[in-house]
């Protein structure tokens, strides 16, 4: 990961974001800052636009209005390869290792831009293991035999290999054990220690919350509340949200 | 689709004038070319009812074609049988090599339809170019002629006799096309998932598609081999089956002048190129890529654009009275509560993952049953297994007191269990009202020969469906959008279409996979409403959903899972307390 | 006993060449989901290139095969241009299926104009006395047939295997998108496996020719069709499949054009296409190619 901590501002920026499929608005005017060297978490029941929103960031999405700034530049246009040059890697929702390959064609592939010079993509393979040891017992095994949580873990490692300064992850707790969960989060934390930036989408918002330094609660769309994840922790309106007990206000 | 009188009376003022021709005293020649086109353009109706209805890509249709020309031509100059026998084997012949032809989409992708049609055709061929029986090379080059009553047939009687079954053909399957079994057809070109989740076979309606398009090419392949008194390997040859289909790519699938102005063009390119014979294919393939960037919908379809196609497609007049769906009286409550669904131990591995680990959930009769549970805990494969999507590993079911062994969604559609996706399957081409009716499909009258012909009856029965279909939507609030395109409604009346055309089928067990996503707040009120309503006239309705208040608010009894796991069921107002609930939704909480 | 050696090395022989169209089908399609049906004409087209470079021209053979092989990987670059600049997540498969079979006629009908309509004897490449094997006697050809195929089988094994941008191949059939997000070139993925393809039938036209005796512009739709069964039998998305498919629908052919009457054979095989789909549509060794959207399963 980048060492440079950029602390003259956020790293990804979104102002007035909107984005629609077909006639319904997924997102309606998002404004949000990741900290730079910091941990962002966007939470929300389903159907909030979490995905979306990540989706849209990396360069999958086009939104139909608002902006999307890196370094003060707009980048909402720009494709997802466009913005692996700027340092934004996303780890997919599902993992979506590539199952035929090996864990080190996966890692591989994963440093693609990089294809040519071996030793700087085994540098960046020797580099994911310190944050993966099981990685390198599995190098030659077929992606697909891993367990769920393994693959979660090689699907970061290959975000890691090229090196983003801006690290994304869509729900990666799907389908995995509570303590797996807990140990990747606290993996986040210490990738953030060493000044990495990270943008979590999560579905678990206490874990998350936990986690993170500050965040975002999203709803039907708008951002509800935001703030230190620690003082959104506290707020009964993050429960209520996931499990209903509010009561609705009219419109 | 429907035509209106206007199109109705064009229609019969063209046949008179065609049928008058031959005592005009044109040349003979050109009586013959047109009997001969006449009967193309039979074989293109039939790829039209393949291609265009049921969307299935047949590249070799004149297979089925020579098929029955060769049927016909063996069994009345090998055999000996009289013409009309050998017609009639012709038809025959055509129904089950279409069956034949059908029998491959059971399993086989769909992708490779196309390519299939065209081993068939080559089959065919080497068939019939190569077996002694068939006359090999020669063919069979003297063909016994039509005759009625010792009157032998000449030029002219050929004509009105092609003429005939032309317009009798036209009959059947505009009939066809506005019954139960055409919209089937529809249904599934347009969202097979969706169609088998209301009744709809995805493989019996192929295989009748193509048993009927197969009898009629059949039947035009026989016509052929006693109008022109010869059938040759070419019938089945490639060329050929490039000119019907450039036909139909110029003349357009999506009505019924398509294929005549198809034939028409063609055969008027045939008959100025003819002496081309390098050149003609080029000129053939030129039009086929050239159709292509120019005409999306075929030239009839692109003169037919807005204003004027609603002229000539407009639904009858909607003059049926709306009255509300019918309410069946409130049930009294039974003495002993059934299980309208009982589910033990359900397992299903896919994708290295286990995504059920042995659920158990019991459902009472009229009852709201709510399923939650976080992302990938299985909510969704559960009701793919319950409903026949995917197959289960392990496990029982017990659906209205009968095990189900082995689901498939359009079985246990018509069993009673009626579900909707996670994300709209709308038949989106459609109109409101058609996909309404699509639900209606198993109330329908679905005989063949029946919805052939135009019988009084089954005009009758199409007017009562309508009728059904107005109510539903009306119910849902949704009477007023009953004609526009589906894809024009936003997201929220999508879903609510959704539900109306479910409601439709009249299920026992109505499942929803998600259905207050993105519906704003009077949105989900009328469907609480209507759920509630749907409630006391006796459906069961299995609930799963994410929006915990809409949830909360309706049902009955609440199952939650975790990980492929039940890890609480019970009243909501309990589950909603339950720690092991809260921590499943938002992990754990660690004191401050 | 030297009867059933003789026709099974007539049947690899053939049957190289059906596995190498095959090999073909299956590259296109794990990238792009599509059936190209000019396969067979590319194949066709340059069997004809080859032979009159060779025979009319005087070409050092080679030389002749090299620039065929350069030509008719043009010709496919240029068919996924076709195919890609048209394909949309909305268009119809009506689409692509008019355009590559659109492209196979023109082929072919530009092939009849430039080359002539008539069959065009094509010697033997490898010239020499019958090779005997056993109480067998094969030609050259046909043992050349078989080591080439295989020889370029392994090559492209390897290469999907081994390389990277043969993995980025992997990696496109597995999904469109996902490669993306790690830079990978997906359009320039799916022009490679179009070219490779076309670069394989270059060299399949040249083998062909000995094997089938004469090139013949007509001869597209029958390779096409043949290949197809193959790629059926053995599986898509699999070099060992198309291999094994390849090789056995070359032996059964033989085989059966022994047995059977004239033409009997092919229309057996035809027939035997079918009942495979009714019962094994995914082949030998089919892959799903694991794609996400599993499921669906019990729709028919």
């Amino acid at each position: 990961m980048s060492d440079v901590v950029n602390t003259t501002g956020p790293a990804v920026s979104t102002r007035g974001l909107e984005v629609v499929y077909g006639r319904v608005a997924a997102l309606k005017g998002i404004d949000l800052d990741v900290g730079s060297g910091r941990i962002t978490a966007v939470i929300g029941p389903n159907g909030a636009g979490k995905t979306t929103l990540l989706r849209t960031i990396c360069g999958l999405e086009r939104p139909a209005a608002g902006e999307v700034l890196i370094d003060d530049q707009r980048v909402e246009s720009a494709s997802p390869e466009a913005m692996l040059e700027r340092g934004v890697a996303l780890v997919p929702e599902g993992r979506h290792v590539f199952p035929h390959l090996t864990v080190r064609d996966n890692l591989r592939l994963g440093a693609f831009g990089q294809r040519r010079s071996r030793s700087i993509v085994s540098e960046r393979i020797e580099y994911t293991f310190e944050w993966f040891p099981v990685l390198a017992e599995y190098m030659d095994r077929p992606a697909g035999t891993l367990s769920g949580g393994e693959q979660q873990m090689l699907a970061v490692a290959r975000a890691l290999m090229s090196q983003p300064r801006i690290l994304c992850l869509d729900e990666p707790s799907l389908g995995l054990a509570p303590k797996l969960v807990k140990h990747m989060l606290g993996m986040l934390g210490q990738m953030r220690d060493r000044g990495a930036t990270i943008l979590l989408v999560e579905q678990f918002a206490y874990l998350a919350l936990q986690a993170a330094d500050d965040a975002y609660l999203l709803e039907n769309g708008s951002i509800v509340r935001s703030g230190r994840s620690a003082d959104l922790l506290a707020d009964e309106l993050v429960r209520e949200s996931y499990l209903g007990m509010r009561v609705r206000r009219a419109g | 689709m429907r035509t209106t009188r206007l199109t109705q009376l064009m229609f019969v003022l063209g046949i008179g004038a065609v049928a008058l021709i031959p005592l005009s005293g044109v040349n003979q020649f050109w009586i013959f070319f047109i009997t001969v086109s006449i009967v193309q353009a039979i074989l293109l109706a039939s790829l039209n009812v393949t291609l265009g209805y049921a969307g299935l890509i047949s590249l070799g249709h004149n297979a089925l074609y020579a098929i029955g020309g060769y049927a016909t031509a063996y069994f009345t100059v090998s055999i000996g049988l009289p013409v009309g026998f050998g017609i009639l084997l012709g038809l025959a012949f055509g129904v089950l090599a279409g069956i034949a032809l059908a029998l491959t989409t059971l399993r086989a992708r769909a992708v490779y339809f196309g390519i299939i049609t065209l081993a068939f055709l080559f089959l065919t061929f080497e068939t019939v170019s190569k077996w002694e029986v068939l006359g090999s090379f020669r063919g069979f080059p003297n063909i016994p002629g039509l005759s009625v009553g010792g009157y032998v047939f000449g030029r002219n009687e050929y004509y009105w006799f092609a003429l005939g079954v032309f317009v009798l053909a036209m009959g059947a399957l505009q009939q066809l096309s506005s019954s139960a079994i055409g919209r089937s057809f529809v249904a599934i070109r347009e969202n097979e998932a969706a169609a088998a989740s209301l009744g709809i076979s995805p493989f019996g309606t192929k295989t009748l598609n193509l048993a009927v398009s197969g009898g009629l090419a059949g039947l035009a392949g026989a016509l052929f081999a006693h109008l022109s008194g010869g059938i040759f390997p070419e019938a089945a040859s490639f060329t050929n089956a490039l000119r019907l289909f450039v036909a139909i790519v110029i003349g357009g699938t999506g009505t019924f002048a398509g294929p005549l102005v198809g034939i028409a063009i063609i055969s008027t390119v045939d008959r100025f190129t003819v002496n081309w014979t390098t050149a003609q294919p080029i000129i053939f393939s030129g039009m086929l890529l050239g159709s292509l960037v120019l005409m999306r919908f075929g030239v009839v379809g692109t003169i037919l654009t807005s204003r004027l196609r609603g002229l000539f497609l407009r639904l009858p007049e909607l003059e049926i009275p709306v009255e509300n769906f019918k309410r069946t009286k409130r049930r009294q409550p039974r003495a002993k509560r059934v299980n309208v669904l009982e589910v033990m131990g359900l397992a299903k591995r896919f994708d290295g993952v286990q995504a059920l680990a042995g659920v158990d959930l019991s459902m009472e009769e009229g009852t709201i049953h709510g399923l939650i549970g976080p992302n990938g805990s299985g909510k969704t494969t559960l009701v793919n297994c319950l409903t026949g999507f995917l197959h289960r590993d392990r496990g029982r079911v017990v659906f209205q007191g009968r095990e189900v062994k082995r689901a498939r969604p359009h079985a246990m559609a018509r069993a009673g269990m009626v579900r909707i996706f996670q994300h709209p399957e709308t038949f989106g081409r459609l109109l409101v009202i058609q996909n309404v009716m699509m639900g209606l499909h198993l109330r329908s009258d679905r005989n063949l020969f029946r919805c052939m012909l135009p019988i009084p009856s089954r005009r009758r029965s199409e007017q009562e469906l309508l009728g059904d279909a107005l109510s539903v939507l009306s119910r849902v609030g949704l009477a007023d959008r009953a004609l526009l395109p589906v894809g024009s409604l936003p997201y929220g009346e999508q879903r609510l279409l959704e539900v109306a055309r479910a409601m439709a089928a009249r299920p026992q067990l109505l499942i929803l996979d998600e259905p207050a996503t993105g519906l704003t707040s009077i949105e989900l009120v009328r469907l609480a409403d209507l759920l509630r309503e749907l409630r006391s006239s006796g459906m069961s309705i299995l609930l799963i959903e994410h929006n915990m208040e809409f949830v909360m608010g309706l049902v009955d009894r609440v199952t939650v899972l975790e990980r492929g796991e039940c890890i609480a069921a019970g009243e909501p107002d309990l589950i909603q307390r339950d720690p092991a609930v809260v921590e499943a939704y938002l992990g754990e909480r660690i004191p401050a | 006993m030297d009867v059933a050696i003789q026709q099974l090395l007539v049947g690899l022989s053939l049957g190289s060449i059906y596995a190498l169209i095959a090999l073909g089908y299956s590259l296109v399609f794990s990238t792009m989901r599509v059936v190209n049906f000019a396969q067979g004409h590319l194949v066709m087209l340059s069997s004809l290139i080859v032979v009159t470079l060779w025979v009319d021209r005087g070409w050092p053979v080679g030389l002749a095969v090299l620039a065929s092989t350069v030509i008719v990987a043009a010709v496919a670059l240029l068919l996924e241009r076709a195919v890609s600049l048209q394909k949309s997540a909305a268009a119809s498969p009506l689409v692509w299926i008019i355009t590559t079979l659109g492209a196979a006629i023109v082929i072919e009908n530009v092939a009849a104009i430039i080359f002539g309509k008539d069959p065009k004897p094509f010697p033997a490449l490898v010239p020499g006395p019958l090779v005997r094997i056993g109480g067998a006697a094969v030609t050259r050809d046909s043992l050349l047939a078989i080591v080439v195929a295989l020889a370029l089988m392994g090559i492209i094994d390897q290469f999907l295997k081994r390389s990277i941008w043969g993995k980025a191949v992997q990696a496109t059939a597995y999904s469109p998108w996902v490669p993306r997000l790690m830079g990978i070139p997906v359009g320039r993925v799916v022009a490679i496996s179009f070219a490779l393809s076309g670069a394989i039938a270059g060299v399949t036209g040249a083998l062909m020719g000995p094997v089938f005796r004469d090139a013949s512009s007509n001869l597209g739709l029958q390779l096409g069709l043949l290949g197809f069964i193959a790629v059926v039998i053995g599986g898509m998305g699999s070099t060992v499949g198309a291999l094994v498919g390849g090789m056995s629908l070359g032996v059964l052919q033989t085989v059966l054009r022994g047995q059977l009457p004239p033409g009997a054979g092919t229309a057996a095989i035809f027939l035997a296409l079918i009942v495979l789909l009714v019962l094994r549509p995914s082949g030998i060794f089919g892959r799903d190619w694991g794609r996400q959207a599993s499921g669906n399963e019990g729709l028919a």
